[in-house]
Parts: structure tokens; sequence; C-alpha cells
């Protein structure tokens, strides 16, 4: 007897038909779910049907042994029980489960046609899809023709299986669901887009979005080690259920992921124990030396501060240098971006963090509608405080766009952006994560070049960084002073910094990251009011890379001058920060970053604010020199430090007013030159908002300071169809 | 917010012409630049020490430099005020090898070595020009770079320390960056250009008319293809270091010397200096206050590269309507801006008589003569190759007789003073004669009678002693200008000075110090002076022992 022969007859017996046991109720045999893990087409040509998914096995009966083609079918879907049945069970099952050989079955968008959507808007799907891939029913809710729901009970329509609505009938929770709960990761269940609603003896009953798709069901089934059956249910139901399991481990994770994992490196604490002492010690050391000698310790101390402040004016220059050049960020093609396959586009997540900011929801929405990105792709979190009810009351009034999913991040503290976005991430389902915020306006095209960036490149890229710049430019002083200086620093510092390998430190928003990376490395910090700064650092500590790609998006420049303050205190109070954390073991920041890399760090870091500290004194000293011929003042510069720092005080001043004029100009905004050149004056209120930082880093370090957006006039800003550039009209 | 903001996202890849910009400059123009400072320092050696020359105010900027670092005082205001600084800046780290060479500064060598390296820089960036901007083809690039780097009188202040030839290092490293921002829209070599034409005013005042100029062909090569916001936003990227100098010279100027004003109109300023008569000439007489007689004079000097007069005819037709150009604009203007200032001064009278004012015209007769031959090459690449072969000779015959022209130009006496007899007796491998060409001539005995009493305090105005000043073996013995307590010293000498030197109060020594201080001293009709020796020569020192009644 040949060995298939003896295989198939050791092949368990099963039967296709429900029966009665005992008290007990009918039992079905056939689990309709799984019978869709194969075509009708497949499974009668085949003569076989799947009739359940048990112990990571998908049960097909057949009553022939299968053919090679057969198994070679199955084999794509996965590990395979084979059971036998009779010729008439299979053939009555599979009338039951696909209906008569004579029926046709109805195609979706039939079915879809049914509960009103358009013939032009069918087509247009159709044609979508045919061009970027895609499921029919995600496409038809993403572009808002159908619901999620409208979505299931189609599917339902078509398989015959049922469904259940989750947001009005929750599965009662019991400790048998939550060990169902526990037995895959979050992460699992939303890439899944399944829940489980039921737990039987032998069965445990799951609520999915999609009865094709099968490896959700394989994997359960499998850690299970038992059956699993399905019921379809739409995609709102299923975050609904998602959100009320893991809102409260989700809330935990984004205050204390970071601190879990590289406690070191959390913002929780400002100075730790030894950098306290460190700090009294040198209080101390420096109040003896003036007891000793006033006048030797004032000119060391002094001098100190003019040599890091001539080593901060040759690192600008090598920025002005280093920065001109056009080949030090990445730069796509127009046709590099347009031969991208849409159909091999990855989910792409984008977070957009938002309180009191119900105004610009307009042009949010907007702004992403023109993303050029499959919209079935996009997975867009809008992150509302729940305690901020005007702005979550206008989001739900919006109707946003079914890819806009709003999530509300319980009102606890540390009340940061960085916290809700790590809550946000939590429910991620994108490959890749971007970070927007609510009044931006991102070009059409960033997230296909950031997604170039990374296929053209190593596994060490671990973020893109786009630019940044501003669309209310024109407003006033303050606004074009503002441009510049993020010309200069997102066309020349951040360009630099990557050309050169050295850590950058990230702008707000705009920063595309591999998301499993961002998971990794512990995501944002929470406590860290600059964590954008901070996560640029901890990813290059992590031997991970970060580039600056040649994609902008566009801001609200903030316009008021105490609204300015409080942003750029909180900047530079996030950089003092940033800085005290890492520097927390200098040693190994040193062995982590290289030795060009940390005092990369130190200038680009401890740099920017210090010079803005140092300012005023310096010109505090000068004033007083030519007002009162001081005679300690003299003393405060033995010769050479004197020229230095007469030369900080005039060229270092050039250098930096030129560096902003510069930067605008590589930016295009050659009408700022003129103003960028007056930028000392800017200067002034960017000493004020550094002092402020520095106390307000002694009393409330995660105190975030809110920075409000919508000082313009939003209610004019449209976004114009031009593939491009959006064109804001009144 | 205005009724119709775009926003621009700039999106393409660069065009191959921003490219071009980026890409390096081929090894050919370092080559020629490296064998060319070569032949700087060899011929520095000829003629330091076969002929004996050397350039006053060559030496007298080194004089400087040893100033700052082995006087009395030693400041960086020693640098002096009245002169561009930077060549002496230039020159600190050399003249500091001056306790283990002293001939670093005692023969000037510090001096011709900057020279010899800002010469052959200016030779690389003629290359590049010919090169990137005139897309001239290889051969005839090498060539032109070549001749213009043999050209007697660059050769001359690519050795003698001048800060013309560092100047003209400025004006073709500005050249470069402008007309590479022009043709291709590279910010940084805009910005390469600001740098350059800043360091030009390190070097020499004519850098203001130059830049000035500079802007206006700006101004013309963008208009009506960029827009205004554009042009002047590169203006103001261009102009804001060069401005920025002048800023921090004149603050300089007002902090330490009490004048914003000092170097233009200071005792030793270079009006004062004319004012003395001592360097009028009958030709400069004749353009004083006579616009086209200062015209003429100018124009005459086109002579030290005769080329120019018919390239210039030609560029002048690319610089407006449809033909407009912006390498002709640039070129033009800038020719015309290097020689505004003596333009100025001799309508003013207030020119000194020297040629070198004029050594701008050889690498701008250069260029412009090698833009004309770029433009005419698309013409004349269609005729057959025998023709075309035929024309490059001719074209290489043309640069070099611009280069005989040159040492003919010299030779003639209106335009050739001082380096006219220089190149001559160069030539000819005579020693120099005169004072002129060797301001160590006659000073000897008076180093030496200071050698031999180290322990004389003596006070001198190193305006026109420092040829004394920097060969004595002990400069601290000297009190000089540049020290903190000069000025008090010389109106109350008494305990504080052992003896002024004092040169004969004739031509500029009339504004020595000393002479106007006490303008009868020389004489011997100051009471508290005492005539301890007379040193005849073409300064004709005299050396006063102070007297216990001085004041």
């Amino acid at each position: 007897m040949s060995e298939i022969s003896q295989r198939w007859d050791a092949t368990p017996w099963i039967t296709l038909i429900s029966y009665v046991s005992g008290s007990k109720p009918l039992i079905e045999t056939v689990d309709r779910s799984a019978a869709f893990a194969v075509s009708r087409e497949d499974a009668r040509t085949h003569g076989l049907l799947p009739f359940a998914w048990d112990s990571g096995n998908l049960c097909v009966a057949v009553a022939e042994p299968p053919s090679l083609q057969a198994r070679l079918l199955l084999d794509r879907i996965g590990p395979v029980k084979w059971y036998r049945t009779t010729a008439i069970d299979l053939v009555l099952a599979q009338r039951e489960i696909y209906g008569d050989l004579s029926d046709r079955p109805a195609p979706f968008g039939e079915l879809a046609r049914q509960r009103g959507l358009s013939q032009e808007a069918l087509d247009e799907l159709l044609r979508m899809q045919q061009n970027q891939g895609g499921l029919l029913g995600s496409l038809a809710t993403a572009h808002q023709h159908l619901t999620s729901w409208d979505v299931a009970e189609i599917l339902s329509a078509q398989t015959g299986i049922p469904t259940q609505n989750l947001l009005q009938d929750s599965p009662a929770a019991s400790p048998e669901l939550l060990n169902v709960w526990h037995l895959l990761t979050e992460k699992e269940w939303r890439d899944y887009e399944m829940v489980p609603v039921a737990v039987g003896p032998d069965t445990i009953t799951v609520a999915l979005t999609n009865p094709f798709d099968t490896p959700g069901r394989r994997k359960l089934s499998l850690v299970a080690k038992t059956r699993v059956k399905a019921v379809l249910t739409g995609h709102r139901d299923i975050l609904a259920r998602l959100d009320q399991q893991y809102r409260a481990n989700n809330l935990v994770l984004s205050r204390t992921l970071l601190l879990h994992r590289r406690p070191d490196d959390s913002a929780t604490q400002t100075l730790t124990k030894s950098q306290k002492w460190a700090g009294v010690a040198l209080v101390v050391a420096l109040i003896a030396a003036l007891i000793f000698d006033r006048d030797v310790a004032l000119s060391v101390v002094s001098s100190l501060f003019v040599l890091i402040y001539a080593l901060l004016v040759v690192h600008r220059l090598w920025i002005i240098r280093k920065g001109t050049l056009t080949t030090n960020e990445l730069r796509f093609a127009r046709e590099e971006v347009e031969n991208l396959s849409d159909s091999d586009l990855p989910i792409y997540t984008i977070l957009i963090p938002a309180r009191d900011e119900a105004n610009v929801l307009n042009v949010l929405t907007e702004a992403l509608s023109r993303l050029d990105y499959p919209k079935d792709r996009l997975d867009v979190k809008l992150l509302l405080e729940e305690d901020d009810v005007e702005t979550i009351a206008a989001a739900r009034r919006a109707k946003l766009p079914s890819f806009m999913e709003i999530t509300i991040v319980p009102p606890e503290e540390p009340r940061t952006k960085p916290k809700a976005l790590n809550f946000g991430l939590q429910r991620a389902r994108g490959e890749f994560v971007t970070i927007y915020d609510a009044e931006d306006i991102p070009e059409p095209s960033q997230l296909k070049k950031a997604l170039l960036a990374f296929r053209q490149s190593d596994d060490t890229l671990a973020c893109v960084q786009a630019k940044l710049s501003y669309f209310n430019i024109e407003q006033n002083l303050l606004t074009r002073w503002f441009t510049a200086e993020y010309s200069v620093w997102f066309n020349l510092l951040l360009p630099s910094l990557h050309a050169a390998s050295l850590p950058i430190p990230l702008g707000g928003t705009s920063n595309h990251f591999r998301t499993e990376v961002l998971r990794n490395i512990g995501a944002w910090d929470p406590y860290n009011v600059t964590e954008d700064a901070d996560l640029g650092i901890r990813l290059n500590k992590s031997g991970y890379r970060t580039a600056v790609m040649d994609s902008y998006t566009y801001e609200e420049a903030n316009s008021e001058f105490v609204n300015w303050v409080r942003q750029r205190s909180r900047w530079i109070k996030g950089y003092l920060q940033t800085w005290l954390v890492h520097m927390r073991h200098p040693v190994q920041l040193h062995r982590q970053l290289g030795a060009r890399g940390f005092w990369g760090f130190q200038l680009a870091i401890l740099g920017t604010p210090i010079m803005f500290i140092l300012n005023p004194l310096y010109w505090l000293i000068t004033s007083l020199w030519f007002m009162t011929n001081w005679g300690l003042i003299p003393h405060l510069f033995p010769p050479g430090i004197y020229y230095l720092g007469m030369l900080n005080l005039l060229a270092g001043n050039f250098v930096f007013a030129y560096l902003n004029a510069v930067g605008a100009a590589k930016d295009g905004h050659w009408s700022l030159v003129p103003y960028a050149i007056l930028t000392p004056l800017y200067w002034t209120m960017m000493s004020l908002a550094s002092w402020k930082a520095l106390l307000q880093l002694m009393t409330r370090p995660s105190h975030w300071e809110k920075t409000h957006h919508g000082l313009t006039d939003w209610n004019p800003v449209t976004a114009a169809d031009h593939r491009e550039s959006a064109e804001i009209s009144a | 917010m205005s009724a119709a903001t775009v926003l621009h996202y700039p999106d393409e890849v660069k065009t191959q012409s921003s490219l071009v910009a980026t890409s390096k400059p081929k090894r050919t123009g370092l080559w020629i630049a490296g064998i060319s400072f070569v032949v700087y320092i060899l011929a520095a050696a000829y003629l330091t020490f076969v002929i004996h020359y050397a350039a006053g105010d060559a030496v007298s900027r080194v004089a400087n430099a040893y100033y700052v670092l082995f006087s009395r005082d030693p400041h960086l205001g020693a640098v002096g005020f009245v002169w561009n600084p930077l060549p002496s800046i230039l020159e600190l780290p050399i003249v500091a090898l001056h306790p283990w060479i002293p001939a670093v500064v005692t023969r000037g060598l510090a001096g011709f070595v900057v020279s010899a390296v800002l010469g052959a820089t200016g030779v690389y960036n003629l290359y590049r020009i010919l090169e990137r901007n005139l897309d001239l083809p290889q051969s005839l690039v090498v060539a032109i770079t070549i001749i213009y780097a043999l050209n007697p009188l660059i050769i001359l202040y690519g050795a003698n320390g001048m800060s013309d030839i560092m100047w003209i290092a400025c004006i073709l490293g500005t050249y470069s960056g402008l007309l590479d921002f022009l043709q291709t829209g590279s910010l940084r070599r805009l910005v390469s250009a600001a740098f350059w034409l800043a360091a030009g005013f390190g070097m020499r005042y004519e850098s203001i008319p130059f830049g000035f100029m500079l802007i206006l062909a700006i101004a013309l090569s963008l208009w009506g293809r960029e827009s205004i916001s554009k042009w002047t936003g590169a203006a103001i990227i261009f102009a804001a270091p060069i401005v920025f100098s002048a800023g921090v010279w004149i603050y300089f100027n007002w902090l330490i010397m009490k004048n914003p004003l000092y170097f233009l109109d200071s005792a030793y300023s270079n009006l004062a200096q004319t004012a003395t008569g001592a360097y009028m000439t009958p030709a400069i007489a004749a353009a004083d206050h006579h616009p086209l007689g200062a015209l003429l004079y100018v124009v005459r000097f086109g002579l030290l590269f005769w080329p120019i007069y018919p390239a210039m005819a030609f560029a002048l037709w690319f610089c407006w309507g449809k033909h407009r150009d912006p390498r002709a604009i640039v070129l033009v203007f800038g020719t015309i801006g290097a020689e505004l200032l003596e333009l100025t001064l001799v309508y003013k009278g207030s020119l000194g008589e020297w040629d070198r004012y004029f050594m701008e015209f050889i690498p701008n007769g250069v260029l412009l003569l090698a833009f004309a031959i770029a433009k005419l090459r698309p013409t004349v690449s269609r005729w057959p190759s025998a023709i075309k072969v035929t024309l490059a000779t001719l074209v290489v015959l043309l640069f070099l007789s611009g280069s005989v022209g040159t040492y003919v130009a010299t030779q003639r006496p209106v335009m050739g003073h001082p380096d006219g007899a220089v190149l001559k007796t160069a030539f000819a491998r005579e020693p120099v004669t005169g004072s002129v060409n060797n301001p160590f001539y006659g000073i000897n005995d008076v180093v030496a009678y200071a050698n031999a009493h180290p322990h004389m305090k003596i006070l001198a105005d190193t305006f026109i002693d420092w040829p004394v000043v920097i060969r004595v073996k002990h400069l601290n013995q000297f009190i000089i200008t540049s020290d903190y307590d000069f000025n008090s010293i010389l109106y109350n000498p008494r305990g504080r000075a052992s003896a002024f030197l004092v040169p004969e109060p004739s031509g500029v020594a009339q504004l020595d110090a000393i002479n106007r201080a006490w303008p009868k001293m020389w004489e011997g009709k100051v009471p508290w002076a005492q005539l301890i020796k007379s040193f005849p020569g073409p300064t004709n020192y005299r050396l006063y022992k102070i007297l216990p009644s001085a004041p």
C-alpha cells in the first residue's frame, strides 16, 4: 500500500451536516467564516471545503484525496488539517455555504449600489482600485461613499456570515474573554482588525472586518489551541472595542514606556542626584575661587564663556558653508514620486495632536485630503484631550473622512503633546508614522517622498525630517523674523548636521519614522517639553540615522509677542532639559555618539540656549563699560580673550544675522533678506525667552507652555487643487 | 494675510547647470596655481637677494604685524588704522617666527609668502572663471591662465608682498562666485563672492566702489528676469559682509583712534600724503579737477593690458538689450568699479603716481578678452579645423602680446613708476638704485648706532622710520607710534625718552609725528633737544638727545 493511501486511510472522518447531540443545541460543524478562506470557485474545482480554524490549522474537508493543486492552493494560507467526508456531505455543505451552482454571487459593487452608492462613485472606486490596489470596501469608506457598517453588512450579504454591532451590543466582560484578549498583543488585534466577542467551551468567537483575511484567526487559534469562529463587524466597532479594552493600558504606556525601557533617558526628573551634587560642587568651587581671588576667578569664568561663544560662532560659520550646498539633503524628482506604484504602498499613520484648535479643523481636513496617498492606507489619528470639549464637538460636527479617527486622550498628567503622541502611537497601524500639528499644511507628495527615502536607504535610517516653513510670512515683522529663523534651521542647520552625520534635533512636526523603531526606543518622552529634539538625540544614540528631505510643511508662524515668548521659552527649556537628561552619563554619551556626535550635540543642544542666555550679560557688560568705564570690567577679559570677546560681539552678531539672511534666501524667501539682517533685534526677544526658560526649568520643568494657533484668520484659508503647491486664497 | 499667498514647494531636483556649480574644479587649475606660487617665491628670492629690491609699502605691512607681536605694548591695534589691516593680519603667523628667522621681518619675507599664496589663489580663481563661467576649451584655459600668471607685473607683485596682488585675488574670487550665482543660482557661490569682496576690503579701499558697481551689475543682470525681491535680496547678501567689515573698521577707528574716519583723514592718510605734493607729477596735475583729463589718465593705464580696449568695447554690447549677458555685465561693471576710486582721486588731485593702482586692468583685460572669445566661439566652431587651430594660435598670441605690452607700458615714464625700473633691472640682473625700490637704502648707520647704544630709549614715528625700527636688534629700545604712551612721551619726553629720531621734513616726511609736533627740531631749533648725530642719506635722519629742560 502506498504512503499516500496509508495517509488517506488515517485521515479522520467528519460530517458536515449539523446535528444534535444529547441535550446540546444544534451542533454546526461548518464555520462559514472559515469557508471563505478560499474562493467558492476554488472550493468547487478542487472538491474541498474549509470548515473551521482549529489550533492554528485550517480544517478542510474533502471526499477524495486532495490533488496536488489543492494542496498548493491551501499551502499558501498556512497549515492545513485534512478531514474525510462523504461526497454528499461535501456537495450539500458547499451548496449551503456558497449557494447553488447556478447562483451568480452578487459582487460587492452591486450590493453597494443597492445601499445607495451611485454608479459614478462605483466606477471611480473601481478605477481607483485598479490603479492603486486595495479593497473596494476600504476605498468606499475612505472616500466617504459608505460607512464601515455598510461594508460589514454588504460582506455579510455576500458571505452569509452574521454581523455583530459592537457599538450597541458590546460583549460583557468576563474573565474568560479577558484571557482571550491576552493571547494576542494589542498591535496584533489592531493589525488583524479583529476582537474577541465570545468564549465557549471549545470555541472562541471573534468579530472582524474582513472575512477573507486569514492570518488573524490562524494565529489566535494556534495560541488558544482551540477553534476560532468569526462574525462580521465594522471598522469603527473594532476601534471602539479596542479603545475600551486598551485605553487604560495605552494611557499607562504613553506615560511610562520610555521610563520603563530607558529610565536614564526620561526627563521625569530634571536633575539626577549626581547632577545636583556636581552643580553644588561647581557653585561652591566658584564661590571659593571668588573669595580667594575675585579678579582671577571672574576672568577665568568670563574667558571660558567667551571661548564657548567663539566656538559657537565658528560652528555657525561652518553651518553657512556646509548648509548652502544643495547636496546635503534628500531630493526626489517628480518622476520618482510618480513612478511609485500605489498598490505597493503600506499603511501610513499620521498622528495629529490638537488642543483648543477647533478653528483649524477644516483646513487640516482639506490638507490631509490633498495628500497624494491612497486614502484607504491612511491611518490618521486626531488626538484630542478628553476635556477639550469644544474641539471634540467641532471634530464630530465636521464629519471627518473615515481615514481620520478621533482618538480621545485621557486628561491625566503630564498634559503634554508627547504624551498624546505616545497614546496615539499605541494605536498606530502604519509601518511608518509621522506627526503633524493641527494647523499644518504638508506638501501633497510628502508621504511618498518619505517612503522613497526609507526605501532607498538601509534600515539604520529611522527618521526622515521634512522642512517646515510658514504660510503667514508677511503678516508682521515677527512672522518674517520667525520664518527667516526657521529657514536657517531647516535649510542650513539640519541639512548640515545630516550631511555630517551628526545628531539632529528634530523639528516639532513632519518627522517620519519607522514605527517599529520608534516603539523600540521608547517613543516620545512625555516629560520633555521638546520631545522632538530629545527623540532625535535618542535615535542617534541608538545607532539610527535621521535624514532631511526637501519637502515642505507649512505652518502658522506665531504672530503675537507674548504667545511667541511662551512658545520659545518652552523650546529653550526643552533644549536645556534634553541636555541635562543626556548628560547624566557624559562618558557613556561620548561612547554612544562618538566624539564628533558628542560635540555636535553640545553645540546644537546646549549651544543654542546658552548663546541667548549669555547675550544679555555681554550686552550689559559692554554697555556698562561704555557708560561707566567700571574698573572691574577690564579684569574680566585678559588681552587675548578681550579680542575674542570683541570678535564675538561684532563678528558673532554679524554671522548670526547673515545666517538668517542666507537661510531665508535658500528657502526662496528673498523678500525676507532685508528683515533678516535686522535680526539682532529679534535676539533680544530670544534672550528674554531664554531667561524665562532657564527660570522655569528650575521651577516647572515639565510644564507645557501651549502655543495658541489660529491667530491669523483661518476662515479664508483653502487649499487649492494644485499638485505640488497649495494656494491659499482669500 | 495677503489675498493670494502661494505656498511654494521646491520639489525638483536641480538642473544640470546647478550641478556644475557644485562639482569640483579640475585639478589642472590647482596645479597651475601651485606652480605659480613656486614661481612667485623664486622671483621673491631673486628680487630680494640678487637685485636687492624691496617694496616699501609691502615691508611696512610686515612691520605692522611685527609691532603687534613684539613691540613694547603688544596689541592688535598696533596693526595700524590707516591702511587696510588684512595683509598684516595674514602675515602675523609668519612674523611670529621672527625670533628664529629674523628675515621674515627684516627682509619682508612674511609679505612675500602671503602675496605668493594670494597671487596663486588669484591664478586659481581666474582658471575657475575661464573654465566654468566662460566655458572655454581646456587647452585655451590652461594657456590663458599661464600667460596671466607669468605676466611681468603679476609675477612682480606675486613676489613683492604688496596688497595689490592680494586684492586681485579677491576681485577674481568675487567674480567667480558672482558669475556662478548669476549663471546657476548657486546661493553658496553668492555667499562666497560676498566674503571675497569683504576680504578685498581688508586689502584695499577700492573694494567699496568695486562692490557698489557689482551690486549694480546684479541688478542689471537680474532685471526683468527675476523678482525685485530676489535681486535686492541677492544684493544684500552680497553686500552685507563688506558693509559689516567697513562698519567694524570705522568702529575701531572711532574706538581706538577717537576718529571714525581716521583712516581717511588722519595725518598719515593718503589724502594727507598727496597733499604734501610729494607724489604730484605733470600727468596728475593735468588731470586735477579736469573730468576728461582724469578719465584719460585712468584709461591710459589700460595699456598695462592693451587688448582690454577692444575687449571692453565688445563686452559693452552685451550689457543691455536682448544680448544682455550677466558675464559681460559683471566684468564691465567690475572693471569700472575697480578703477573708480582712482578716477575720483586723480580728479581730486589726491592720487599717487604709482602704476600698481591700475594693475587690475590686467586680470580684467584677460577676462574681458576671454569673454569675447567665448562669445565668438560658437561661430568659429563650425569652421574647418585648420582655421580653428590658426585662430587659437592667434588668440594665444593676442594674450601674449598683452603681457609683452605690460612690460612695454611700464617703460613709459608716465605709467611705469616705480615698477618700470624694477622690471628693467630685474631683466638686466642689475641691483636696483634709489630708496623708492629699496627703503633700506641709507639706514645702516642709524641701525648700527642704535644697536651700539642699546640702553638709549629712542622715540621714532614708524610712519617714516619703520625700516630702521625693524632692523635694529632691540625693538624695545624704541618708543613707536603704536605704543599707548607714544603721544604722551612725544609731548612730554623728559625722563621717559633718551632721544628722538627725526627724518628731514620734506615730502611725506613732513607728516612724521615729531616733525608735526616739533617742526623745528630737525633744524636744531628746539632748545631742549641736542643733536647727537646726523645720518646723511635719502631720509637725512638726525638723532636728538632729550635734555633735562624738556617738557
